[in-house]
């Protein structure tokens, strides 16, 4: 790469992540999450048809299933012995939040799990809805729902937020509602991209525009979250982190493997241990 | 996955018929193998032993029909050296629990020499590090005939409820999915069976049809391969001689190709004797008594050496002596044939064949299909046996992560894990049937002196033959 463009591609980031730095923090949840979810729709929208493609815009997303189902059914299971696949999760309800196309829907649905699906961008979850309605064996165990996640009165055994949190305006309040719709004990898994310097240089110059392997302008680095953001976030709506895992994408071979570092992309399980509905309110006031 | 591109366009031409005929039933089956020979037969019984696939329907297909000798333990002259590695997967397969003792000969020497010069190897089975505590310390491999081997895998075949197995069946008008990017998931395979009319599909296609493969024809993969213009002739004959002859391999390099004798107990031994196609021609039509003098000159004359090269070798022994290297074996010391076994003298060709792409969407080869080497390293079964092994741990990996039947990334994970493993085997083997074919001196004398030195260090011949018998 030349020198050239490797100065346009960086300035174009630097401007692309510098403009809504200080809007998203304090700012009130309102009116910049309207903005959020326009961008996502935005974004979403003109890729609508990528999400089951080969070698599409979402092939390294659906490749970090080799990594995230394992977490989820090791996790759920606990260590009995696998027999046959379709009842792995058999008699769990999980919901995943942010499902997009259904990479990880369908999946877990074929593993046995009752799944509801849930996004906020419509032609994400019209794409969803299309690719399981064509495979008969888990068309009647995935309900896909596009809305908010704040509209969700049930309450699941699991919770999935995979790459989510990074395009969430506002985290504490998108934190408490996965609390809420998680039962008692029950489990929630996030993975995500931290804020490092290298996350910054890996993950957003280096996936997004040196080799393309994630759609430019996707992510936003300033709303990518660290680890210990993440559990402070979830013990105050309590829920205890079990396990931080540092994940890697191996761009040549094309496979994720287990990393011994958090510093680019992460995923953390934790468990519900208390209901926080009575301090809801009263953690709710900005400082 | 720039192979799959590749492949739209090549596939387009096998899928435009619309088989939706009114009153055609359809048949389901979730896995498809085509060709019930040991890799066929052993990919069924891996994948309807593994819990991932126990509720699946798994159909094997055989054109020919299964029929085997009256005795299995009498010897043909298709014997398989089975590595250490192998055998680990036969356990697990529950095939190895169904081959009698006598079924299974233990070789545990391997000596190869040449021509031209003295210099050989010597490898020990005891050079091995033993992971499983049952194998006898010092196997280098195990003899087993190949009817012996294909009927174990049989019997464990029939105690698996959920394989159909179809002999005397020819399948025809086989249609791969085409990649249509808008269509994914790709459509399953379907087929017909010649004679009968109902139309079948399945969600993978894994075809074990060996090196003329039709199903990689119709996959329209590129397959590089040559002919080496050789023919194997196989027999089973009697040795005399030494003592240990009844535990060690013998090989020997001559320019018109290879000579190996592998014990298979009672001074028995199968003969797998590479030549160049016209001599191999004369060489079955020989007598008995002549095919066996031919095949003793061929072993034991020693008109061939180079004096040169025998003068450097012996030089360079005794320095390395003085330095305290040592060969373990200074002279090879030849068996001799007394006779061969009637009727059981064969040929057949020889090639190299290496399959560009395994897999494409719903379909995969294994075994010979995929990859045909020359059986100097005695290794063909050995890498069908790992091909099988790999890719049922792949799909059955896939089959618990939640993936769709037939995903095409547990596939590329098997390409790429096989290829990885299989091509520098098969570059060595071309390097050593070239190396071995050259008269110069200088190439001589290399190999000898490379021969003589490397027999000489214990630790990278343990390497290899440990690289070997995975």
């Amino acid at each position: 790469m030349t020198r050239g463009r490797f100065l346009r591609v960086l300035g174009r980031v630097l401007l692309d992540s510098s403009r809504p730095l200080s809007s998203q923090v304090k700012e009130a949840p309102s009116a910049p999450a309207s903005d959020t979810v326009k961008k996502n729709e935005r974004d979403f929208s003109k890729l609508r048809d990528q999400w089951w493609i080969p070698r599409g815009e979402f092939e390294v997303l659906s490749r970090m299933n080799e990594l995230r189902v394992p977490l989820i059914t090791d996790k759920l299971r606990g260590h009995r012995k696998l027999e046959d696949p379709a009842s792995t999760l058999k008699g769990f309800s999980i919901i995943d939040v942010g499902c997009g196309g259904g990479l990880l829907s369908e999946p877990l649905a074929r593993l046995g799990a009752n799944v509801t699906g849930l996004d906020i961008v419509p032609s994400n979850i019209a794409a969803a809805k299309d690719h399981a309605s064509r495979d008969p064996s888990i068309r009647d165990r995935i309900n896909y729902i596009c809305g908010d996640i704040k509209d969700i009165g049930e309450q699941y055994d699991a919770l999935v937020a995979s790459e989510v949190v990074e395009h969430v305006e506002d985290l504490d309040e998108f934190i408490r509602n996965c609390s809420r719709v998680v039962k008692p004990h029950g489990h929630l898994f996030f993975t995500t991209i931290n804020r490092t310097l290298l996350s910054l240089l890996v993950a957003k110059i280096g996936a997004e525009y040196i080799v393309h392997l994630v759609p430019r302008g996707l992510h936003d680095w300033q709303m990518f979250v660290t680890p210990e953001e993440l559990q402070l976030k979830l013990a105050k709506h309590g829920c205890a982190v079990s396990e931080v895992k540092g994940m890697m994408y191996h761009p040549i071979g094309g496979y994720w493997t287990w990393f011994g570092m958090d510093c680019i992309n992460y995923a953390l399980h934790a468990v519900k241990i208390g209901d926080p509905c009575q301090k809801g309110e009263q953690d709710h006031v900005p400082k | 996955m720039r192979l799959v591109c590749r492949h739209i366009s090549t596939f387009g031409k096998h899928s435009i018929t619309n088989h939706n005929h009114v009153g055609r039933r359809f048949l389901h089956r979730d896995i498809t193998v085509i060709g019930g020979n040991l890799i066929g037969a052993a990919t069924a019984v891996a994948l309807a032993a593994s819990p991932a696939f126990a509720q699946r329907a798994i159909s094997l297909v055989e054109r020919r029909d299964i029929k085997f000798p009256q005795n299995l333990n009498e010897w043909s002259n298709r014997v398989y050296a089975i590595t250490p590695g192998t055998r680990r997967f036969l356990v697990d397969q529950g095939i190895w629990q169904k081959l009698s003792p006598q079924q299974k000969h233990v070789c545990r020497r391997m000596v190869v020499w040449e021509n031209q010069s003295d210099a050989a190897l010597d490898f020990r089975g005891s050079d091995l590090v033993k992971d499983d505590e049952d194998v006898e310390p010092d196997t280098v491999c195990f003899n087993i005939d190949q009817h012996a081997l294909l009927h174990a895998i049989y019997e464990r075949l029939k105690e698996l409820p959920n394989i159909e197995l179809r002999s005397r069946t020819r399948i025809t008008n086989i249609e791969l999915p085409t990649l249509d990017r808008r269509s994914f998931p790709p459509e399953k395979v379907t087929f017909e069976i010649f004679d009968e009319p109902e139309k079948h599909t399945t969600d993978l296609l894994i075809a074990a049809d060996g090196f003329n493969s039709q199903i990689r024809k119709l996959m329209g993969v590129k397959n590089v391969s040559w002919s080496y213009k050789q023919k194997s002739v196989i027999a089973v004959v009697d040795l005399d001689g030494l003592s240990d002859v009844d535990g060690t391999a013998f090989q020997r390099f001559l320019p018109e190709g290879v000579v190996a004798l592998l014990p298979l107990g009672n001074k028995k031994a199968c003969l797998i004797w590479s030549l160049v196609d016209d001599c191999a021609e004369q060489i079955l039509k020989l007598s008995d008594e002549e095919f066996v003098e031919t095949l003793n000159r061929h072993l034991t004359d020693t008109l061939d050496y180079n004096q040169g090269v025998m003068s450097v070798l012996h030089g360079t022994r005794l320095i390395m002596n003085s330095v305290g290297l040592r060969q373990s074996c200074s002279k090879v010391t030849p068996p001799r044939v007394v006779a061969v076994h009637p009727q059981t003298r064969a040929s057949y060709p020889l090639g190299m064949g290496h399959a560009v792409n395994y897999v494409v969407p719903r379909t995969v080869l294994v075994g010979d299909s995929a990859h045909r080497v020359h059986p100097l390293a005695g290794q063909g079964a050995n890498f069908g046996f790992a091909d099988v092994e790999c890719l049922v741990r792949n799909l059955a990996g896939a089959a618990f992560r939640g993936e769709q039947p037939g995903d095409m990334k547990a596939l590329i994970a098997y390409e790429r894990e096989r290829q990885r493993a299989l091509l520098p085997f098969q570059v060595a083997i071309e390097g050593l049937i070239h190396i071995y074919q050259n008269k110069n001196l200088p190439v001589v004398l290399a190999r000898s002196l490379g021969v003589q030195i490397l027999d000489s260090l214990p630790y990278l011949k343990h390497k290899i033959i440990q690289f070997a018998s995975r």
